[in-house]
């Protein structure tokens, strides 16, 4: 017995994924027609010396029918129980052992020699060797095979569909972006957001490989029959060691026909260091090559040349308008209860629409389904809790996460006179809702809430809230149709009050309110086609702006914007077709159309002059439900995947999307008093364009990724704002819009090693984006017309995020971020009026301030890791900006004195140590 | 223990309360100097006049040139032309330049070089009076503010200029002078006093507000100045002269945008500069920019006087920063001669024994001399209580 499983081992290492179809049989001729099984083994024992073991019971229904000349024993087995359950195996002494429902593995599973090293002798049965019960468990179910729709004696020959949902084992949660794959096939698909997953298979044997982000792969082996349904649970890497978080996606950067496309995962985002200590969604998305911000308290992302409003930041599906907290240093996403995040840059599917510049989609966690458990942290500004648990095991779960700061408590015992008049505060709760009814129907429930105030040392106080809810069903129609209908509601609302002054104590409010609704369908016509298709609708409401005096004592006049109303809807169509097995097209069409009506009250002006509010010559008033202006358009999206081998593809992908809603904003980062407009008669929706070609390329077994992505992309109907244009409470903003077009392009290369000790990435970025007047409504061009560099155009980013895990319990990251400065307006001349110097601005962003240039650097370190204990905890110890570097955030000049003097502003000018403590039981 | 963990939160926070340094960018140098019309006529004065001088690069030292040789008037529509006549080189001034309340006048100029330029037509508007000037000490500032109204309701845009005379002394009192032409020491002359000082500066700060959004045509408590309460400004007598004229729309937009591009900069959420229009326009070349405001208008003024013993305290009882000053006493005999080696020192007093004098006592010139310390004259200015 030693020898043979010494000779096992060897062949496994030498081929890896053998069968017994590696090995070298005798050959045999003759002549079957429907002869019983045991006439044919008499015959073959009579030609070779091999002895044949089996139970006649299991093969007495199997007739042999064929003609064979000197045919290798093995390809003869082979063509008999093709498409069956029986087995054969081959011992080196000449043994046949055939075997019916149960294989003789010929291989040690799959991550055996991950847990132990080969050492000794094995003489013991494989599933004893191991003692752990939740590895005999999962070897159980990868040795086991799984019989898929009806079973039937002679195998129909065709394909069938296999769906199920991919869960983790531990609480329950459905598995995102899974990737299952047919080694038979060499075909795979991902789980949707709710661990759906639906695959074509051939009939008869096949094997499936299941992996995931942060996930053991597991392999199954299942014999089809008919459609049917199979759900798997995954295991989670409890303690990483080598293994790495990025592993399953291995391979898929490659051979899916996403490009522009990134999804991270929570454990990934959390390695990241960041100030403060909170593992922040925003600032690793800004990690991302192509994802760029206009400086460091910015949460507002360019995204390939695009402004921070062309961006669709959804939250569980619904719409986040201000995404970050604190003066931009944290982001609204409670890092304990999101689960991943999904950015698209280009090659945006049908079913997105709304925004032209890329989606950002992150979900939240579903409540553990097994056990109740909680999480939480405590950094130096913000402390969070997350409980979860199941409401009906295994069916329904609730989860509920808060997070609020203490800033407010140390501000005030900072000596410092600049912050004691200063205060900041926010805090934010997310729930979660789950319910698994059946196998066909699954409900899920969101909500989220934030609030918002702080005060720079002045007597303006800010407040905002974002309020988000979302209810979703998930219903599938037999094996190849799914559906998912989805409810949201969110309302944004800000107000700035000031009442130092009671004559003039003023408080300004504005508020937006979405309410949508979408029909998303999948069907998988066939082994070459999968379609999605759907519709959506969404009804907008704003209240532009309230302005109401505050106490009696006010003479403030109470003013108010009439309010603007629209509605959304938009219609796809989608079909992923693959062509052959190289070639993979994705072609969508979304149609949307959008309506702005009344009531509300319409400025005319004259015809051939520049709007201004001296040009109104007329003012119409629209009645409830009036359409004041409609606009409609095509949206294609298209994308083509190549593979050049096994290892290497070529993707090229178009888009187009509209977008109706637009921010107001004439600042350079993005402040917390800038409003929404809606598209109306004046103001047209943005229109966008881009085109992308990537060549990917991986190294060392899928170890090494490589990509580099090249984009053109094109911005029509883009906003800019005449020199000091008020932009609240502005009756006639189409007086003071300056219709502008865009042209963005870039480079993007990215290495990434995603498994290892070191582990991480290196992105280098070559990116320019560039704006220009085109519009002559108001009269007002920008650099006379010629094109000029956006805010966010910086040409050269360099990223390195680097993470190195000495043991399972201690890891350190560094990052090292390099950005060629922003473009700023420096002035021309300088002049004396009135006395005092004052200086000349022309032609915009025809300077930059200098290079910024930041390293980071975090230790974690784990706890003791008995999985059963109260709870288990961890310390984050992190420095922001290491060096100390000054890094601008803006220059400028200003009049002091009579003097014109030249500053440059910094925000962390020194390094920012933090000590955070995570917990969860 | 608890004070250390303060001290480390603390410390995030401290990283956050940002680092401003001073920064050249390198600088864009421009060929063409624009003409800067300083246009800001107020009928209130007995002389119109009109400065022109050229901008010029960042880096340029010195005061910026002036437009010499043009011709400059002042016309009323359908009315009287008046013409400017350079009376120092960039400044053009008439005495009798009458405007009625309420009518329009353009600014025309033609420069030496024959470029010429027009402003748009601007109406000549007359401010409400002051209501009254109030002060304030609220936390550590004490805060100057302005109250005003139209009954009319026709003001609306109103700027205000501010003009800060403080009186201060210098560290010691100086009774005694040594007269050369004497040979000798000798009381000091009223006209000879240097102990107190007056210094007076026009801020240069753009300060304009609107009521517009407002139910009446009022301005409450509008701060005008804000200072430290323990500023070196208050140790005596301070007062502040506020000139408030009213404006129209279009010039409210242009101080605004100029504020915002040059003083009001420098925050997180800083809007973009722009280009700032006024209201003189190049005729022959529209390239041709040109900066600065021409207004009209009758401005009205009031002031207001503030004590040390006035504050609150702790800032009564301050002891106001002075130069470190120590005397010197020096023999009678030798006064004559130490003066003459030592030019730095001043004589304080004389030191006496009963009737006797037996010495005098020096001091460092700045010690003595007002004018040396904050750049004050020692001439009481005629609206001092």
């Amino acid at each position: 017995m030693k020898h043979i499983y010494r000779a096992l081992v060897i062949v496994t290492l030498l081929l890896p994924g053998a069968t017994a179809l590696a090995q070298e049989f005798h050959r045999i001729s003759g002549e079957f027609s429907q002869s019983p099984f045991a006439d044919f083994v008499q015959r073959v024992e009579a030609q070779t010396p091999y002895h044949i073991y089996y139970d006649p019971k299991e093969f007495d229904s199997l007739k042999v029918t064929g003609t064979f000349h000197g045919v290798d024993l093995g390809v003869v087995f082979d063509s008999l129980f093709q498409y069956t359950d029986y087995h054969y195996f081959a011992d080196p002494s000449g043994k046949i052992y055939l075997t019916r429902g149960r294989e003789i593995r010929a291989e040690l599973p799959v991550g055996f020699f991950d847990v132990r090293p080969v050492q000794g002798e094995f003489d013991v049965a494989l599933l004893d060797y191991l003692h752990d019960a939740e590895e005999k468990k999962r070897l159980t179910n990868e040795t086991r095979i799984f019989e898929i729709g009806k079973r039937t004696r002679r195998l129909r020959s065709g394909t069938a569909t296999l769906t199920g949902n991919i869960r983790n084992e531990v609480n329950g949660e459905p598995v995102v972006g899974a990737v299952v794959y047919n080694e038979r096939t060499g075909k795979g698909v991902a789980t949707d957001p709710f661990g759906y997953y639906s695959i074509e298979l051939p009939t008869g044997r096949n094997n499936l490989r299941i992996s995931c982000v942060g996930m053991r792969e597991t392999v199954r082996q299942v014999m089809v029959y008919d459609d049917g349904g199979l759900d798997i649970e995954l295991v989670e890497f409890i303690t990483p060691l080598k293994e790495v978080v990025i592993e399953s996606e291995r391979g898929a950067n490659v051979s899916g026909t996403r490009m522009g496309m990134e999804r991270l995962d929570i454990k990934m985002m959390k390695q990241v260091p960041v100030a403060f200590g909170e593992t922040d969604v925003m600032k690793v998305i800004l990690t991302l090559p192509g994802v760029q911000s206009v400086g460091e308290s910015s949460t507002g992302l360019n995204v390939r040349g695009g402004s921070a409003d062309q961006n669709l930041t959804l939250l569980d599906d619904a719409t986040i308008f201000n995404p970050s907290h604190l003066f931009g240093f944290f982001s609204a996403f409670n890092p304990d209860v999101v689960k991943d995040v999904e950015l698209y840059k280009s090659g945006i599917p049908a079913e997105y629409g709304g925004r032209i510049s890329s989606v950002m989609e992150v979900t939240s966690r579903e409540g553990n389904k097994k056990k109740f458990s909680g999480s939480g942290g405590i950094g130096p500004i913000t402390g969070r809790l997350t409980l979860e648990g199941p409401l009906q095991k295994d069916k329904s779960s609730i989860l509920i996460g808060g997070r609020s700061t203490y800033s407010d408590w140390i501000l005030d015992r900072i000596p410092d006179k600049e912050l004691k008049n200063s205060t900041g505060s926010f805090h934010d709760l997310n729930f979660h809702f789950n319910h698994e009814a059946d196998k066909r129907n699954t409900v899920d429930a969101t909500a989220y809430y934030s609030d918002d105030r702080f005060r720079l040392n002045s007597d303006t106080l800010y407040h905002y809230n974002n309020f988000n809810a979302s209810a979703r069903w998930k219903h599938a129609y037999g094996t190849r149709l799914f559906s998912v209908f989805t409810g949201t509601f969110n309302t944004y609302k800000f107000s700035v009050s000031s009442k130092k002054n009671p004559a003039n104590a003023v408080r300004m409010d504005y508020q937006i309110q979405q309410v949508s609704g979408k029909a998303d369908f999948s069907y998988q016509l066939n082994d070459q086609h999968l379609l999605s298709f759907g519709a959506s609708a969404m009804r907008y409401d704003l209240s532009p702006g309230t302005l109401l005096p505050l106490g009696s004592e006010s003479l403030v006049a109470a003013d108010r914007l009439d309010d603007e109303q629209a509605l959304e809807g938009a219609v796809y169509a989608g079909d992923e077709f693959e062509l052959s097995s190289r070639l993979t097209l994705y072609a969508g069409l979304r149609y949307s159309f959008y309506n702005y009506f009344g009531p509300r009250s319409v400025f005319q002006y004259a015809p051939g002059q520049p709007r201004s509010e001296s040009s109104i010559t007329d003012t119409l008033q629209y009645s409830s439900g009036r359409s004041i202006a409609t606009y409609h358009g095509p949206e294609l999206r298209a994308s083509i995947r190549y593979l050049l081998g096994e290892d290497a593809s070529v993707k090229v992908s178009y888009q187009r999307m509209r977008q109706y809603i637009h921010m107001l904003s004439n600042t350079t980062a993005i402040a917390p008093t800038d409003t929404w407009k809606l598209s109306d008669a004046y103001i047209r929706p943005q229109i966008g364009d881009q085109i992308s070609i990537g060549y990917y390329r991986n190294f060392k077994a899928n170890t090494i990724e490589t990509s580099i992505e090249a984009y053109y992309k094109t911005l029509d109907d883009f906003l800019d704002f005449r020199g000091g244009a008020l932009l609240t409470m502005n009756h006639h903003i189409e007086t003071d819009v300056i219709g502008t077009r865009g042209r963005a392009y870039g480079v993007e290369l990215m290495l990434k090693k995603v498994t290892g000790k070191l582990n991480g990435w290196i992105s280098y970025t070559y990116s320019r984006s560039f704006l220009k007047t085109v519009g002559t409504e108001t009269g007002e061009t920008i650099n006379d017309g010629m094109e000029y560099p956006s805010n966010y155009d910086k040409p050269h980013d360099v990223t390195v995020i680097s993470n190195y895990r000495f043991s399972r319990r201690f890891s350190i990251s560094l990052n090292f971020t390099y950005s060629t400065g922003r473009p700023i307006t420096v002035p021309l001349q300088r002049y004396v009026l009135d006395g005092s110097q004052r200086l000349l601005y022309t032609s915009r962003n025809q300077a930059r301030i200098p290079d910024y240039y930041r390293f980071d650097f975090a230790m974690n370190i784990e706890g003791n890791h008995k999985i059963h204990k109260l709870a288990h905890s961890s310390w984050s110890l992190s420095v922001y900006n290491l060096t100390g570097r000054n890094n601008a955030y803006s220059v400028f000049f200003r009049s002091e004195g009579g003097e014109i003097k030249g500053y440059k502003l910094s925000i962390f000018a020194q390094p920012i140590p933090t000590i955070t403590y995570n917990f969860r039981f | 223990m608890k004070q250390t963990i303060l001290v480390i939160l603390g410390f995030a926070l401290y990283a956050v309360a940002s680092c401003v340094e001073p920064y050249n960018p390198p600088e864009i140098e421009s060929a063409v100097n624009f003409l800067v019309v300083d246009g800001i006529v107020d009928m209130a004065d007995p002389e119109t006049s009109i400065k022109l001088t050229r901008s010029q690069n960042l880096n340029e030292q010195g005061l910026p040139a002036p437009e010499v040789g043009a011709y400059v008037r002042v016309e009323v529509v359908n009315g009287p032309e008046f013409i400017l006549p350079e009376i120092a080189p960039g400044v053009y001034s008439a005495s009798g330049v009458n405007v009625d309340d309420g009518q329009e006048c353009i600014l025309k100029i033609s420069t030496s070089s024959g470029a010429e330029y027009v402003s748009d037509p601007v109406t000549s508007k007359v401010s409400p009076p002051i209501d009254s000037i109030t002060w304030t000490a609220g936390g550590s500032n004490v805060e100057f503010e302005v109250t005003t109204h139209d009954p009319e309701g026709d003001s609306r845009y109103y700027r205000w200029k501010t003009v800060e005379t403080v009186m201060y002394h210098s560290a010691h009192h100086s009774s005694l002078i040594w007269d050369p032409g004497l040979g000798d020491v000798r009381s000091r002359t009223p006209q000879e006093n240097i102990y107190n000082c007056w210094k007076t500066t026009p801020f240069g700060t753009i300060d304009v507000f609107t009521t517009n959004g407002l139910v009446e045509d009022a301005v409450r408590k509008h701060t005008v100045l804000r200072m430290p309460a323990n500023s070196w400004k208050l140790s005596l007598q301070y007062s502040l002269l506020v000139r408030q004229c009213v404006i129209d729309q279009k010039e409210f937009n242009f101080w605004t945008e100029l504020r915002k591009n040059t003083e009001s900069i420098g925050t997180i959420f800083d809007p973009q500069p722009t280009e700032v229009t006024g209201n003189i326009h190049s005729v022959n070349a529209a390239g041709d920019k040109t900066l600065g405001y021409f207004s009209l208008g009758r401005s009205v003024e009031k002031r207001i006087f503030v004590e040390w013993s006035e504050l609150p305290y702790p800032y009564s009882s301050y002891e106001r920063p002075f130069p470190d000053c120590n005397a010197f006493a020096v023999d009678t005999i030798l006064i004559g001669d130490y003066l003459k080696s030592n030019k730095s020192a001043l004589l304080i007093t004389a030191a006496t024994s009963g009737p006797a004098v037996i010495g005098y006592v020096t001091a460092e010139k700045h010690c003595i001399d007002c004018t040396l310390v904050y750049g004050g004259t020692p001439i009481k200015p005629d609206f001092w209580e």
